[in-house]
């Protein structure tokens, strides 16, 4: 087992951003880690997030992840945390 | 001979702090073999359920909401055949009577643009990650949920349902 290591960036926005507090955060994540353990993180790092850091949807490299997916993730990904959408 | 053009390209599609320009979109879509341009400006209203609203305050998550908007106009054209398209965001605040969206389409007969841009303001409110902050009078500001949105069908492709809607 290797203890590599790869950094994420997490981008915040609406709700979620105004919640954790930051707008962007570098997120630190074992080599092969799934979303599933970065929101684990995020939902420790910023507790004031709840429930929404496991269950908002997510962007990852600007392409929405489907809420049954668990994607690996891989160096220098983007993740996005997607509020529910109020546009127009 | 000359390169596959990619037609998607030809759609005007941004997210802007300044305010959008009506006229921009209309001069951007209007083409010599179109009779028909048809837009939807979405504009900040006073109220809502009783409140009264003094100003939206909108985020965007600006690179993936210009390519959705490109996937919205680029779905708009292969199911309502229209020939070009735009797209404007505002972020920031939109005081009411501004418009925070403009979408417009431009075709040769008027059913398929006016289609396209009833169909494309629900999907952007479904899809495009944009967030807006409604601002009272009285009380603290709400974030908005929009009713087009599903976190069950958000990751679906941009696209028009084979229900008949294209036409």
């Amino acid at each position: 087992m290797t203890d590599k290591t790869i950094t994420v960036k997490c981008v915040f926005f609406g709700s979620a951003k105004e919640m954790a507090g930051v707008g962007e955060y570098a997120a630190t994540v074992p080599e092969g880690a799934r979303a599933s353990v970065l929101r684990k993180q995020l939902a420790e790092r910023f507790v004031i997030l709840g429930d929404a850091a496991l269950e908002t949807n997510i962007a990852l490299n600007q392409q929405y992840v489907a809420v049954d997916d668990d994607p690996v993730l891989s160096d220098r990904d983007e993740v996005a945390m997607i509020p529910p959408i109020s546009g127009g | 001979m000359a390169a596959a053009v990619d037609a998607a390209a030809d759609d005007l599609c941004r997210v802007q702090a300044e305010p959008l320009s009506h006229d921009e979109c209309v001069r951007f879509v209007t083409r010599d073999d179109c009779g028909a341009v048809a837009t939807f400006l979405g504009v900040t209203r006073d109220n809502f359920a009783g409140k009264k609203v003094v100003t939206l305050r909108y985020e965007a998550y600006a690179p993936m909401a210009e390519a959705k908007m490109r996937e919205i106009c680029a779905a708009a054209r292969e199911a309502f055949g229209v020939k070009r398209g735009a797209a404007l965001h505002r972020t920031g605040e939109v005081a009411v009577g501004e418009a925070s969206v403009i979408l417009a389409f431009a075709s040769p007969h008027r059913a398929d643009a006016l289609k396209a841009v009833a169909w494309a303001i629900d999907e952007l409110k479904a899809k495009v990650p944009v967030w807006k902050q409604e601002v009272y009078a009285d009380g603290a500001p709400a974030w908005k949920e929009n009713a087009e949105f599903d976190p069950a069908k958000l990751s679906e492709p941009v696209g028009v349902p084979d229900d008949g809607a294209a036409g």
